[in-house]
């Protein structure tokens, strides 16, 4: 899949984007980056960005940036390049979740898609991927939400399907599967996916994952002064604001522009 | 293409948080190297000696004194067992990836400097391979052997396990610790004096309590330089004399500000009183940066600090620790000392340490040397008390091992255990509070610590102190987000499937029968459906007939109940006990060999593991039993319906409620911790709060402590000992600031003893 917004925003790390934020340059805003890529890149490459002691990108990361700034800086990719089931997985997820912007990101949902596959495999065997996560993919909108459901109840292979549904909620939600004991099991992906802190729960709990701030002080003019305040100090608002994340990170509600 | 304003990014941004490792780089430049000095006291073998200094150990008090000495000029060599560290933003992306989330997780494990896991603990506790418990099984498989009653399946409770962990690698446990940085009150230092000497009917309890050779105004001066050089965020006018602490010096830096959920706690229970004692919530004071100071950046929130701070906001001890390399003293890692050797023909003076030194894909070096001037073992107190524990001093016929070890002839080495154990209490309160966000923990309540301004705590001759604190990472602690969520998940896909089926059975698509076999068949239980109606209550309003579709009721209840977390703690005053140990088998040999034993367990490297057998004095038990009616009757104030607990109540408490309201204590989930012990007619599950105490305790009287005010070994003049373990009794702060004043007190001492 080609690069896009979505590939670029994870090579910045929290750190990253916490400290530049506050001097007003948030590399987690696309229209930012978008209109300083040339400068970012340079920065990058040349090594002075980010400094040490943290790791200059490796060259691949670099390629990538300047590959998606050849490309027009696509935010996302074109829905041609989607694959069905992909489409398919996130339709479902969207369903499931309650979330209704997994959309903008298929990448995401490629990865997610691709960990359930093997989990289901490891778990109930090759025969399920191609039989009940099918199965499900193609048919989990096939009519009314209710009755569509107790088909799915009512068949022989309902635990199979409870299973499957489980563990793709799990993934969406948490980033990780549980094992039958109810605790996590394996990872939480590949590090350098960072799919920890893609978990819906943080936002849902309008948080920020652990480990990953990307805000810290406020800035609050009062008449003549300005007053600073660190952002748990204030309620956090749908959109991201005192989150630990932000404005422009992914919402728990999509903003209306 | 943006401004030169807007593209000059680097420069400013990424100034502070490279100046972490400038920091280093600074205070190496302001150190001049002094001319070793010579000690004409001192022996032909102790002149010769390559070192000044040898430290064992690199955590908060090694790290610490081996800058200050390093910085003084000294000739330091540090040996640590484990690996070095790198700057935390090089270790997060492993926090990330591991799903265990646990203390140890971001950290550089090897079993040659292996290390007790919090998961040894918890779940593999008591479940072998074949599913049965074998003493043998665990006692290969974990490093650290524990004899309490569930490991050797005694039905009595008079050991239990040690649920406290600890790290052996560069920077040590202060890699994954919290940062809290509270001083001990006056009457912690005199626990015999102030309380035991007058308690009622306690004398029991107080057995082996001892008051410490120093008071609190011997070691105000050591607090504020502690305080300095970790760099401490704190409310100065509020802890003014706070307990009877006075404070001659400000903290470096303004407090942490308190978070929302903070301010909720001090709208809803502030000034209220529990047990006539008045509760304050006040700002925690910590290692952590409320400014940017000394190159680290000012804290971001990120709410991880145990275990990892990404950016070293929070204090570390590798901050120390580069410091003294800077300074031209010798970090040695993966360096694991196995013996403290005595001359006693040069007045019973340490003579070397020897040490094995591993490295990946090469022989291991089995018996390297050090030798200095002075000795310092600063590891944690059961790393310390087993090194003692297996390097013989002299023959001895009073002893199973038929020697006395180093720095032993009190007996005390390796007694008088402890930890300031926890409960842990979290329910969903009333109005959001929204954690997750910021410090994990910014502010606590210290009224059950001691008597206001110092005076004696009538209720502490009775029972343990104890603080509470009030978390910012929800339910982080007992039941880790990914369980907690994913278990949430479950049970409303449960409910749901339920709801579908009655509505299913009420429309006539299918018959009552029907429902009863689909349930079966996805093993939904009746106990299943009790308990998540019951979860369900917690999250407000419970409408079980809710008409949305599914994954918009589940996205509005995981919010809903999210935003509403709150979580509170107390840790424990504990009480030294004699039969309460670190120990390592008798089989070591009178000249210091194991190596050939084959009935001694032993590590990796084959050195002998250390081995807890551990008890908990009825004393902080009672104050236990207190704390969580203390904490109960503060989440009630906070509007909790039902706190969370973690014993499961029984099929017949659920099956006699089954519509009735909601029960106030829900089962954790899945608990399985074998640390619980009884007290009354209930059980209480504790956790460890990784602060180990006691096993080499100082005092003024050399036959009953290890070691004297100054932290030196009463029978060895070139030996100290640094860290909790000389603590002759627990207080009731966290330790480190302790630690670190105490060894800056002791470093002192060392300075003036080896300037010419």
């Amino acid at each position: 899949m080609a690069v896009t917004w979505h590939t670029l925003r994870r090579y910045f790390t929290g750190i990253d984007i916490a400290a530049m934020r506050e001097l007003g340059h948030p590399l987690d805003d696309y229209q930012y980056v978008v209109q300083n890529a040339n400068a970012l890149l340079k920065r990058l490459a040349d090594g002075s960005m980010p400094p040490p002691p943290f790791k200059r990108w490796p060259q691949n990361r670099i390629d990538d940036f300047q590959e998606w700034i050849d490309a027009g800086f696509p935010y996302m990719p074109k829905e041609k390049d989607i694959a069905h089931r992909v489409t398919r997985f996130i339709g479902l997820s969207e369903y499931l979740t309650g979330f209704d912007n997994l959309r903008e990101d298929p990448q995401l949902a490629t990865k997610f898609l691709d960990r359930l596959t093997a989990r289901v495999e490891e778990k109930l065997g090759i025969a399920a991927v191609s039989g009940e996560l099918k199965t499900l993919l193609d048919n989990w909108d096939d009519g009314e939400p209710k009755d569509v459901a107790l088909n799915f109840l009512r068949h022989e292979k309902a635990p199979i399907y409870y299973w499957i549904i489980k563990a793709l909620l799990h993934v969406w939600y948490t980033g990780s599967f549980l094992n039958d004991f109810g605790f996590p099991e394996g990872d939480n992906g590949n590090p350098d996916d960072n799919q920890w802190t893609d978990g819906l729960m943080w936002r849902a709990g309008l948080a920020h994952p652990t480990g990953y701030s990307t805000e810290a002080s406020y800035g609050e003019k009062i008449g003549e002064q300005t007053r600073h305040y660190d952002y748990w100090e204030r309620s956090p608002d749908k959109y991201g604001k005192h989150t630990g994340l932000g404005d422009t990170a992914r919402l728990f509600e999509t903003k209306q522009v | 293409m943006g401004s030169d304003d807007k593209t000059n990014i680097s420069r400013r941004g990424f100034h502070r948080l490279a100046a972490s490792a400038a920091a280093s780089a600074a205070s190496a430049s302001v150190v001049a190297a002094a001319e070793n000095p010579v000690d004409h006291r001192r022996s032909q073998a102790q002149r010769d000696a390559p070192y000044d200094v040898v430290i064992v150990g690199a955590g908060c008090a090694g790290a610490l004194t081996a800058a200050v000495l390093a910085r003084t000029g000294f000739r330091v060599c540090v040996l640590e067992a484990g690996k070095s560290v790198r700057h935390p933003a090089d270790h997060v992306g492993t926090f990330y990836a591991d799903n265990e989330k646990i203390p140890e997780s971001p950290w550089p494990a090897d079993k040659r400097a292996d290390r007790p896991r919090v998961l040894d603990m918890a779940f593999n506790f008591n479940v072998s391979e074949n599913g049965e418990l074998t003493s043998d099984w665990l006692r290969k498989k974990h490093y650290l052997i524990q004899h309490g009653h569930k490991v050797e399946n005694k039905s009595d409770e008079s050991y239990l396990p040690f649920n406290s962990t600890y790290e052996r690698i560069g920077g040590g446990t202060l890699n994954h610790w919290l940062g809290t940085c509270l001083r001990f009150t006056p009457n912690d230092f005199n626990l015999k004096s102030a309380y035991a000497a007058n308690a009622p009917t306690a004398s029991e309890f107080f057995k082996n309590a001892a008051d410490w050779p120093i008071g609190y105004n011997d070691l105000e001066q050591w607090y504020c330089k502690a305080e300095d050089e970790v760099g401490v965020a704190g409310d100065s006018e509020g802890y003014k004399n706070y307990l009877g602490a006075s404070r001659s010096q400000p903290y470096p830096m303004p407090p942490i500000p308190l978070s929302y959920l903070d301010k909720q706690f001090k709208d809803k229970i502030g000034k209220k009183k529990i047990i006539d004692r008045q509760l304050n919530v006040i700002a925690t004071p910590q290692a952590r940066n409320s400014v940017d100071r000394d190159g680290r950046p000012k804290c971001q929130g990120n709410s991880s600090c145990v275990p990892i701070c990404p950016i070293q906001a929070k204090y570390d001890a590798t901050v120390h620790l580069n410091q003294a390399k800077a300074a031209g003293a010798v970090i040695q890692f993966q360096s694991v000392a196995y013996r403290v050797e005595v001359d006693e023909k040069d007045n019973n003076r340490i003579s070397r340490i020897l040490y094995k030194r591993w490295a990946d894909g090469e022989p291991v070096k089995e018996k390297e040397e050090v030798t200095a001037k002075f000795y310092i073992l600063a590891s944690n107190a059961m790393e310390t008390a087993k090194l003692l524990l297996i390097s013989p001093w002299k023959k001895s016929e009073n002893t199973a091992s038929n020697y006395t070890c180093v720095a032993n002839s009190s007996g005390q080495v390796g007694k008088n255990l402890m930890d300031h154990i926890v409960y842990l209490a979290w329910g969903v309160a009333a109005e959001p509070v929204y954690p997750y966000r910021g410090p994990l923990s910014t502010a606590g309540i210290g009224d059950f610590r001691d008597g206001p301004n110092g005076i004696i705590d009538e209720d502490r001759k009775m029972r343990a102190a104890y603080r509470i604190h009030i978390a910012n990472d929800s339910w982080n602690w007992p039941v880790p987000p990914t369980q907690n969520l994913a278990n949430v998940v479950n049970k409303l896909i449960d409910e749901r499937i339920v709801n579908l089926l009655d509505d299913s059975v009420a429309t006539d698509k299918i018959l009552p029968e029907d429902k009863t076999k689909i349930l079966e068949k996805l093993n939904i239980t009746q106990r299943d459906r009790l308990l998540t109606k019951s979860m369900m209550h917690q999250g407000g309003e419970y409408d079980s007939n809710v008409t949305e579709p599914f994954g918009k009721r589940l996205k509005s209840y995981l919010h809903d109940s999210m935003i509403r977390h709150v979580r509170v703690g107390a840790e424990l005053e504990a009480l030294p006990l004699e039969d309460s140990k670190v120990m390592v088998s008798d089989q070591v040999r009178l000249d210091g060999s194991f190596a050939d034993v084959p009935s001694i367990e032993k590590d990796a490297l084959g050195i002998p593991k250390p081995q807890v057998q551990y008890r908990i004095s009825e004393y902080t038990k009672k104050g236990f039993a207190e704390a969580a009616e203390t904490l109960d009757s503060i989440l009630r104030m906070m509007g909790v319906q039902t706190v969370h607990a973690k014993s499961a109540p029984s099929e017949s408490e659920i099956a006699a409620q089954p519509d009735g309201p909601p029960p106030r204590y829900l089962p954790s989930i899945n608990s399985v911790s074998p640390a619980v012990f009884t007290y009354g007619s209930k059980k209480y599950e504790y956790s460890g709060a990784g602060h180990i105490m006691g096993t080499y305790r100082m005092g003024s009287n050399p036959e009953e402590s290890v070691c004297d005010q100054d932290c030196r070994s009463w029978d060895h003049e070139n030996l100290y000992l640094l860290g909790s373990g000389v603590f002759p009794s627990s207080g009731t702060a966290n330790p480190t600031l302790t630690i670190m004043a105490l060894a800056l007190r002791a470093a002192d001492k060392i300075s003036t003893e080896l300037k010419p």
